[in-house]
């Protein structure tokens, strides 16, 4: 079964004096307990691409077309927004990549845990009989179930941490936070938006190991929203490469950095800084981002792109797919030879 | 040329810096936060001098004593021959002038009402002695150098992208031709993909001017690419010192190893088993007694948390401050 199943989704924002193109009817699947990431520069549209899953996006200003939008194979086309809170929290969950923006300062982290549980109605708290216990007995349990999901992102010292404030707690601690809300109801599918890029390195590390931990004890489905491609070979099974709105690459991780076909995707893995490498220099990507007003005719990716031929300049290239499931948006991907890295 | 036969350009001689702590109550004990404990590093000309640590372990405090923005409670700093520490403001004013820094943070180190002629031109006034004429010619020659064009001479910081705004800085502190330039996690806040151009450029720069680094980063890959030596901090302490190379081949305090293993390595058929740093770093108002890593070490033995480690010579310029090595020099 897909956890996610969304075919065709465009996102326009109509600006002064025309409209910004920010998500151009991109597909994305991911299957139940899987973990597909989402990879590209600030301004390519993972982030609104994530936003209109959610169904965040307010409509106006922005416009969203999407043929299919399912969540576990139900339609959430065309929910309104007090069912789709219904379905957030529960079955799509999201974690936001500032922690402290994300939380509310004036309450304890404890409470804004419970307020999951509590939201979500009393059939959360049906006992075995069916009888629904009273108001204060659910806030006791709720307050009973967030100490054991702070217990379980690894937070010591829960029962109190539960009274903490946001700003008593250090980044790495607010991130579990976010993590714990998340995964505290359940869902089939979390949005982690850039989770781990406030954080230090060693933080990080702990931080996506606890979430890769949980996904799979959990077998929750994961979309990683991240810029960075060498924190996603260990979580994600599956990636998708996304270049001003479009994407150009979708690859299993494996052969993904085993053989990158997008000059994009090949350029994006050359500019990790590796421990391992002799060279002093580092691959780059030449210029940058086009304006998402103004962008190239033709590839997208031609005026930065080594291999780019006069077709490119002209033609936009398919989303093309081959064997296993692979896809690749170039002209020239069987031709390009790239040096060894 | 060999370090011992170099002058070098940045002393530091057993720094310490500490910050007051408010008092919850009045009467209380007063607290400090020992933010850089005894530092003594040596900085020669030309070099790529790096800092390593995570958060809060001192490295910013320590790269604002090298340029005097930062007073420090005990220790001397003498930057060219000259001692730092015991200048006046004046003195101070024109020793910066060959001192200059980059910010971690692109998109609040520019005022944004400042075009970019104004904000590159602002050090050239403050040092004086520049006309209209002659400010406009150095900071169109200095963009180019950046890779920015003239046309941006009158634009705002917000018409710019992450990347081009850290050119901006990096233009702002090569204008008055700096001897000495101080990047604090100068990529940190930028995509990865811009990380690339923007250190390409910064290698280039100190190559045509021969400017001195102290390159503060977290990412250890990145550090080992760009430095020729490093520091490794914890907690306001030297952890190890030493040449990159060496450090890289053989780290020999348990913290580097940690910081090591935290790096996410691209090579997908690397299986290797990764031993995760436990914990988060404690509070600098009441470090650990004896070795400051004590509690997150994976190699602690009884004796640690009595006295702290020295630091001592693991192998030509290698230095580590573990008692591990301790022990084993006395041997």
């Amino acid at each position: 079964m897909k956890a996610l199943d969304v075919k065709n989704l465009k996102v326009i924002f109509p600006v002064e004096g025309g409209v910004v193109r920010a998500v151009e009817g991109i597909d994305i699947e991911i299957e139940q307990g899987q973990c597909a990431a989402i990879v590209g520069e600030s301004g390519c549209g993972k982030s609104v691409t994530s936003l209109a899953v959610m169904k965040l996006l307010s409509t106006p200003p922005a416009v969203v077309r999407v043929d299919k939008l399912e969540l576990g194979g139900v339609d959430i086309r065309d929910l309104s927004d007090k069912q789709m809170q219904k379905v957030r929290g529960k079955d799509v969950a999201m974690i936001f990549q500032d922690a402290l923006t994300a939380l509310n300062p004036v309450m304890s982290v404890g409470k804004q845990i419970d307020e999951i549980f509590l939201a979500h109605g009393k059939e959360n708290f049906l006992d075995e009989s069916g009888s629904c216990p009273n108001k204060f007995q659910r806030k006791k349990e709720a307050k009973r179930r967030t100490i054991q999901a702070l217990k379980l992102v690894g937070i010591s010292d829960a029962e109190l941490r539960y009274k903490a404030y946001p700003h008593q707690l250090s980044g790495g601690m607010r991130q579990r936070v976010l993590i714990a809300m998340a995964f505290a109801s359940n869902p089939s599918l979390i949005i982690a938006d850039e989770p781990t890029t406030a954080l230090d390195v060693t933080i990080q590390a702990q931080v996506l190991d606890i979430l890769k931990d949980l996904q799979k004890k959990q077998n929750t489905s994961l979309m990683l929203i991240t810029h960075d491609l060498s924190i996603v070979m260990n979580m994600a099974d599956e990636i998708y490469v996304m270049y001003c709105g479009k994407i150009v690459e979708r690859a299993k991780t494996k052969d993904l950095f085993h053989k990158p076909l997008h000059p994009y995707t090949h350029g994006l893995l050359g500019s990790i800084a590796r421990i391992d490498d002799e060279c002093k220099r580092f691959v780059q990507i030449p210029s940058s981002l086009p304006s998402p007003m103004h962008k190239p005719s033709g590839c997208y990716f031609h005026p930065r792109c080594a291999y780019a031929t006069e077709r490119c300049q002209t033609e936009m290239p398919p989303l093309e797919t081959l064997e296993g499931g692979r896809c690749v948006r170039c002209w020239n991907y069987k031709e390009i030879r790239y040096d060894k890295q | 040329m060999t370090n011992s036969e170099r002058r070098p350009l940045l002393i530091l001689e057993n720094v310490s810096v500490s910050f007051p702590v408010k008092k919850d109550f009045p009467f209380q004990k007063s607290r400090f936060v020992r933010a850089v404990t005894d530092v003594s590093l040596e900085i020669y000309p030309g070099e790529t001098f790096g800092v390593v640590g995570e958060s809060g372990c001192g490295k910013s405090t320590l790269a604002n004593t090298t340029l005097g923005m930062q007073r420090v409670n005990s220790g001397k700093i003498y930057f060219d021959g000259q001692e730092l520490t015991a200048m006046t403001p004046q003195q101070l004013k024109q020793a910066r002038r060959s001192m200059q820094m980059i910010f971690q943070d692109p998109f609040s180190s520019l005022n944004p009402r400042f075009s970019v002629f104004d904000l590159v031109a602002e050090p050239l006034r403050i040092q004086g002695g520049y006309t209209y004429a002659q400010q406009r010619a150095e900071v169109a020659a200095m963009l180019h150098e950046v890779g920015l064009s003239e046309g941006d001479l009158d634009r705002y910081p917000s018409d710019f992208s992450g990347g081009q705004k850290q050119r901006i800085g990096i233009a702002r502190a090569l204008i008055l031709k700096p001897q000495y330039l101080v990047c604090d996690e100068p990529v940190s806040a930028l995509d990865v993909s811009v990380h690339a151009q923007i250190l390409n450029l910064l290698m280039d720069l100190q190559e045509k001017y021969h400017i001195t680094y102290l390159f503060i980063s977290h990412n250890l890959a990145v550090v080992k690419r760009v430095c020729d030596r490093v520091v490794v901090m914890y907690l306001g302490k030297v952890m190890e010192y030493g040449s990159v190379d060496k450090i890289f081949r053989n780290p020999a305090h348990p913290y580097t190893q940690a910081l090591m293993n935290a790096i996410f390595d691209t090579d997908i058929d690397c299986t290797r088993e990764r031993k995760r740093l436990q914990g988060e770093v404690p509070s600098p108002i009441n470090p650990p007694p004896g070795c400051r890593f004590c509690g997150r070490c994976p190699e602690e033995q009884p004796g640690c948390s009595q006295g702290e480690p020295p630091l001592v010579e693991v192998e030509a310029d290698h230095y580590a401050a573990c008692f591990l090595h301790a022990a084993r020099r006395s041997e």
